[in-house]
């Protein structure tokens, strides 16, 4: 044991008087966690507000009078935030809102130019996807100030209008049209007092969001709450490797061969760099799982599974590396064949996207690997509550996995350790 | 005492020692003299326990490196050929660290490193890491992380390669100064002036095979007490065959190459003489040299090539 310890405190004391390569490993990890959720983890509570909110117009009536309205809406200021589209089928919109392809619908009843001729109320209905908030809102607002300003000027063309309506099939055609663009002209003067009108008006739906996915819910705690546990198995599996890296370069140089010259036994040499790696594995588990509670204010329980859970699979990043690097010919070689693996595992493991957000058919295939059941299970423990009994399957998995790996280094590196 | 008894080892098809023995006493220091690939790294490692051997067996303080490796490696210090240290560790740490493999800790393992750090003259740098150290001290302290334990038996694995002069002698000086104090050293060299100042026996080998063995009399006296003629230029090989035989027995023909001859002739009478004036029927000589006879002289006829090719 005193051997061991002696190997142990030495490799600290070496990683001591290089402090910036540790915090090169951890630099990674923490850099795509701060990457993955400035690009996905606001996805859902904020549109993005320079993207134009596209407007579907259902028109019902299709008169002079609608498309004179339709016209309108594409005019300055109202294109700058929106684009109108002529939308005939009512009945797609939700379908279109689903697919996120629309951030709002307006529709024109059917009957709005009589409506207007005979200073009737008109109801124009607007929908917004509950998909988007921010465009929608835009949208909402510019049509908000729309129909005030429409409002208005009807109110001061109504005499006008009703010259339209009361004329008599037989009128003079030269006098009653210089009648009614006088009264349109009379109409702009007046158009400066906004009045108490409200012939024209919007009946806005809201329907409910539909229930998004919990990770998307909150803000960058709950979304951490989901996406921490893969990328903190990540940042183990990378510090891990950049010591296994070192004691394969360790081996390059020939300073294995020194110890191996020595009464220390192979075994203890393999045991003391297994425990070094799984060490530093933790800490920087540690490191993570602090900042997620301190940064992101991530609700970190069950201590006692967590830890199993972490340990576990520190053992599984000791026997993959251990493995990956027992038969390797070159640091080059080695080096690119572990990063491939670490990529592959955390890939399809769920350690950038978590398992749940995969296709279904391919959830089952992703928490049989090492990262897919561990990632799953800090996920049940820190997102939904679970306790240590109901991780335990895939507690189990996780402990197989490491178990299973590092017999598998054992087996390939009996001999790899001194090279000559 | 290190015992080789018929030692072979092979790696494939590839034979890489075939048979090597030789004795080291207690407190000698032994040469193991060899071109690159001839078999003294592998003997080396077989040694330190680093490989096993295909065959026979070898003895370090008495004890079996296969069967009883770990007591043959607590009698052991090993200095490998590279220079091998942990370059973020100073002196002292490297020491310790070393010296803590084979069990010592406290203050006798401080009051050893403190004893080898003036040694090896790095006291007054103790502190700074191996990193920042010349080629010369890599080397001293390389050599110190192998004694740190004080072995009975020490390997030095070309111990002076690509150190100045000075450095050099400084590691000589440490070397003899270890075997005075009862050490047994088995020393591989290129450099053969080295192991005729250091070693008192020598073995030749090549090819996974030990040519010659002895004491550097035996040795010399095996060279024949002849002189080694060295002959460059062009020469036509019927020329070369004729011209020895007219010296009655009185020289040898080492070696033929294109360009080079290497003979060997009797130091008395005026053989040399007699070639040199005959040189002219040989072809287009440009270039020749005397030696005297000595342990590169040994080498060079045992193996028909020097010791750096």
């Amino acid at each position: 044991m005193r051997t061991l310890a002696h190997l142990i405190r030495a490799e600290m004391r070496r990683l001591g008087k290089s402090p910036s390569v540790p915090l090169l490993w951890l630099a990674f990890p923490i850099a795509l966690a701060l990457i993955f959720y400035l690009a996905f983890g606001s996805m859902g509570s904020s549109g993005g507000g320079l993207p134009k909110g596209k407007l579907l117009l259902v028109d019902h009536d299709n008169s002079i009078a609608s498309g004179v309205f339709k016209q309108a809406m594409e005019q300055e200021p109202m294109s700058d935030f929106m684009v109108p589209v002529p939308w005939a089928d009512e009945a797609r919109i939700p379908q279109q809102f689903r697919a996120n392809s629309a951030s709002a619908a307006l529709v024109i009843p059917a009957g709005m130019q009589d409506s207007l001729l005979n200073g009737g109320r008109i109801d124009l209905t607007f929908t917004t996807n509950p998909r988007q908030s921010v465009r929608p809102q835009m949208i909402e607002a510019m049509l908000g100030s729309f129909i005030e300003i429409a409002n208005h000027a009807l109110h001061e063309v109504r005499g006008a209008i009703d010259m339209i309506k009361d004329l008599p099939n037989e009128t003079d055609e030269r006098a009653t049209v210089l009648a009614i663009s006088g009264a349109f002209y009379d109409a702009g003067p007046r158009l400066e007092k906004l009045g108490q009108l409200a012939d024209l008006d919007v009946n806005v739906i809201r329907p409910t969001p539909e229930e998004k996915h919990p990770s998307r819910t909150g803000g960058a705690s709950s979304f951490f709450t989901y996406f921490m546990p893969g990328l903190l198995l990540f940042s183990m599996l990378m510090v891990g490797e950049g010591f296994e890296k070192r004691f394969f370069h360790d081996v390059v140089q020939g300073r294995a061969r020194r110890i191996a010259a020595s009464p220390v036994p192979r075994r203890l040499a393999l045991t003391a760099e297994g425990i070094s790696i799984l060490a530093a594995a933790l800490v920087c588990a540690v490191i993570l799982l602090l900042a997620s509670r301190f940064l992101f204010s991530v609700r970190l329980r069950e201590p006692l599974a967590m830890t199993l859970f972490l340990v576990g699979f520190g053992v599984v990043v000791v026997g993959l590396l251990k493995a990956l690097y027992a038969r390797a010919k070159s640091e080059r070689a080695a080096g690119t064949i572990a990063g491939v693996v670490i990529l592959m595992n955390t890939l399809v493991g769920g350690g950038f996207v978590p398992v749940e957000f995969f296709a279904a058919g391919a959830q089952p295939f992703a928490r049989l690997t090492p990262v897919g059941c561990t990632s799953q299970g800090l996920l049940e423990i820190l997102a939904r509550n679970r306790d240590l009994v109901d991780v335990t399957p895939l507690l189990l998995r996780t402990w197989a996995w490491g178990l299973g790996l590092c017999l598998l280094a054992f087996l390939l590196g009996r001999r790899a350790h001194a090279r000559v | 005492m290190i015992e080789v008894e018929d030692l072979k080892k092979t790696y494939g098809s590839v034979v890489a020692l075939d048979g090597v023995s030789f004795r080291v006493p207690d407190g000698s220091i032994y040469g193991l003299l060899g071109p690159n690939g001839a078999g003294k790294s592998t003997t080396i490692a077989i040694l330190a326990g680093l490989t096993r051997a295909t065959g026979g067996r070898a003895l370090v303080g008495g004890h079996d490196v296969q069967t009883d490796a770990q007591n043959a490696k607590r009698a052991l210090g090993y200095v490998p050929q590279e220079v091998v240290l942990y370059e973020e560790l100073n002196a002292r740490e490297n020491l310790e660290f070393f010296g803590g493999l084979y069990g010592l800790r406290g203050g006798a393992l401080r009051e050893r490193v403190d004893g080898l750090l003036a040694t090896i003259d790095l006291g007054e740098h103790a502190k700074r890491p191996a990193e920042t150290y010349s080629g010369g001290m890599k080397r001293r302290l390389n050599l110190a992380c192998g004694l740190v334990h004080r072995p009975r038996v020490v390997l030095l694995d070309e111990p002076t390669v690509g150190i100045d002069p000075q450095a050099r002698l400084h590691i000589l000086e440490m070397v003899r100064t270890i075997a005075r104090e009862g050490t047994t050293i088995l020393y591989t060299t290129h450099y053969l002036h080295e192991a005729e100042d250091l070693c008192e026996r020598v073995a030749i080998i090549d090819h996974g095979r030990i040519l010659a063995e002895g004491t550097l009399t035996e040795l010399r006296a095996a060279v024949g007490e002849r002189d080694l003629v060295t002959v460059r230029g062009r020469f036509e090989a019927t020329a070369v065959q004729a011209l020895v035989a007219r010296l009655d027995g009185a020289a040898e023909i080492l070696s033929v190459k294109e360009d080079e001859l290497l003979l060997a002739c009797s130091s008395g009478g005026d053989v040399f003489g007699r070639l040199v004036r005959s040189f002219g029927e040989l072809g287009d000589p440009r270039e020749i040299s005397l030696r005297q006879p000595s342990l590169e002289n040994l080498f060079i006829k045992l193996t028909g090539r020097e010791l750096r090719e």
